[in-house]
């Protein structure tokens, strides 16, 4: 998410407003720091893969900075460049935080966002960004209004067809999608009239923020899915992955999923079964919060992730 | 129990024994999902399960594991802790029967069994037994090796099939002391090991 953020500061505000913090005050910047301590600041190595295919380093600090002045002198970290007027936990003058991209092979910034903590939630940004779609946050409860805007661009780039065919899976009378007016409207056979999706289950509208999602993406895409399985019927989620990894495999984009349910793993790992070129390109990750080494990612490559499955190791917690 | 405990094991047979066996001695019902089954003794050493020893560690925890010493106690250890310091990891490393003596966990099992009250059973499965070293010495010199005597695993499950108990590894009661003496002498290796983690 840190990572994200760093090329798409909307991630950030995104994220606040699913935890439901809509002010964006000193508080709510104290979330995005371990233990709510302003002196642990995260710091993420990504490696970013462009276009032409070569690959570029990258390393993403988040400082918080207790300054007025905009903006902050830079400092030599010995770690990094980056301003580090820290704050203590307690200390309320912190008033701005700092994200910062650096390339690592020069150091270069890439991308600076400071975020104001005065309550105005002012957002500036320096350096390259992206487009406002590159980083999509799925939370766990859909919302309408982002499906309806990706459906309707996938309608008029006639690109819906695989998300009608996910749809007739979850429930065969379905012969079409609409966008009418600013509604999301589903054709259901046998009807007198195009019904409004919300009239439709959960798992229809979970499925179909998924994939509107998913098909519309790029290799300069990254998606993050929270929460898979809340909503979606136990017969869809094999269909699901299947799609989703098809997709990904000819758009390129970076899926990350989250989940708790041991079930949703299981058709995962079905799906990758029964396809072994899928096998290479999902990875499982059990992130925990360590006593000895804090928080970590254990990585799981398809053969350790079925060999945890069939010995019913416990890998979520 | 504070303390980080994953108990790595090679089968559900080993798991569904040492769960009763903490339970009935230390008081402690250990989690299933403590448990990791390897699989085999050569499979602790697969990623997976690397990974699940090296979380132990970044939790400040111990990895207790109980395997089977098989035909060589000393070479099936060694073999163990070689590769456990070439992966600089740390485990607790216990062998059926009772870290001392070749066998396995069903030579532990047949050692606790109640051969007081079910004396005719043991006696009719040792003349079975003898009949199979007979036909062993028979079989050809060089095939000899691939029998599997005695038979153990099938001495236990003939044991609870014949008095109607569950035979399936992972639903046995060891509990029951009708079939099993957890009390026995030949446990106290086995809780000694286990009790500074349990109690």
């Amino acid at each position: 998410m840190l990572a994200a953020g760093g090329v798409e500061p909307e991630v950030f505000l995104s994220l606040n407003k699913v935890r439901e913090i809509f002010k964006l005050d000193v508080d709510a910047i104290r979330g995005f720091f371990y233990n709510l301590d302003f002196q642990n600041q995260p710091f993420i190595k990504s490696e970013w893969l462009a276009e032409s295919g070569e690959t570029s380093l990258r390393e993403t600090h988040l400082v918080a900075v207790e300054s007025n002045v905009f903006p902050v002198e830079e400092i030599d970290t010995g770690r990094s460049k980056a301003n580090v007027l820290i704050a203590t936990p307690t200390d309320v003058r912190v008033n701005q935080f700092d994200l910062i991209t650096k390339r690592k092979e020069n150091d270069e910034t890439i991308v600076r966002v400071q975020f104001s903590s005065s309550g105005g939630g002012a957002v500036s940004v320096k350096g390259e960004t992206k487009l406002s779609e590159a980083i999509v946050f799925l939370p766990s409860t859909t919302t309408q209004e982002p499906t309806l805007r990706r459906v309707a661009y996938l309608k008029e780039n006639r690109l819906e067809g695989p998300l009608l065919e996910l749809l007739q899976k979850i429930d065969s009378r379905i012969v079409g999608i609409e966008v009418i007016n600013e509604r999301l409207l589903v054709d259901v056979k046998g009807t007198a009239k195009l019904m409004p999706l919300g009239l439709l289950g959960d798992g229809l509208k979970k499925a179909m923020s998924i994939m509107a999602t998913i098909i519309g993406t790029d290799s300069s895409t990254i998606v993050i899915i929270d929460e898979i399985e809340n909503g979606l019927h136990y017969s869809v989620h094999k269909e699901l992955w299947k799609d989703i990894i098809t997709i990904i495999s000819r758009t390129r984009a970076q899926v990350f999923v989250t989940t708790h349910n041991i079930e949703t793993l299981k058709y995962l790992q079905e799906v990758l079964e029964d396809d072994v070129e899928f096998q290479p390109k999902v990875r499982c990750y059990n992130i925990a919060r360590t006593k000895k080494a804090g928080f970590k990612a254990y990585k799981y490559t398809y053969k350790d992730f079925e060999s945890a499955l069939e010995m019913e190791t416990e890998i979520r917690n | 129990m504070q303390q980080y405990i994953r108990l790595f094991v090679e089968g559900k047979s080993d798991r569904k024994f040492l769960s009763d066996l903490i339970y009935c001695e230390f008081g402690y019902n250990f989690p299933e999902e403590y448990f990791v089954i390897t699989g085999g003794w050569t499979r602790l050493f697969e990623r997976k399960n690397i990974i699940e020893l090296q979380r132990v560690q970044d939790e400040d925890g111990v990895s207790l594991v109980i395997f089977d010493a098989d035909k060589s106690l000393i070479s099936r250890r060694n073999n163990l802790l070689s590769e456990v310091k070439e992966n600089l990891l740390n485990i607790e490393l216990f062998l059926f029967p009772d870290n001392i003596s070749s066998g396995d966990l069903e030579s532990l099992l047949l050692s606790i069994a109640n051969k007081e009250k079910h004396e005719a059973f043991f006696r009719c499965f040792d003349e079975y037994i003898n009949c199979l070293q007979v036909y062993s010495d028979k079989y050809e010199e060089k095939y000899k090796k691939e029998l599997s005597l005695p038979p153990r695993k099938a001495c236990v499950f003939e044991y609870l099939e014949i008095h109607n108990q569950e035979t399936k590894e992972e639903k046995r009661d060891y509990t029951n002391a009708t079939y099993w003496n957890l009390d026995s002498p030949h446990l106290d290796p086995l809780k000694d090991f286990l009790r500074p983690f349990f109690t």
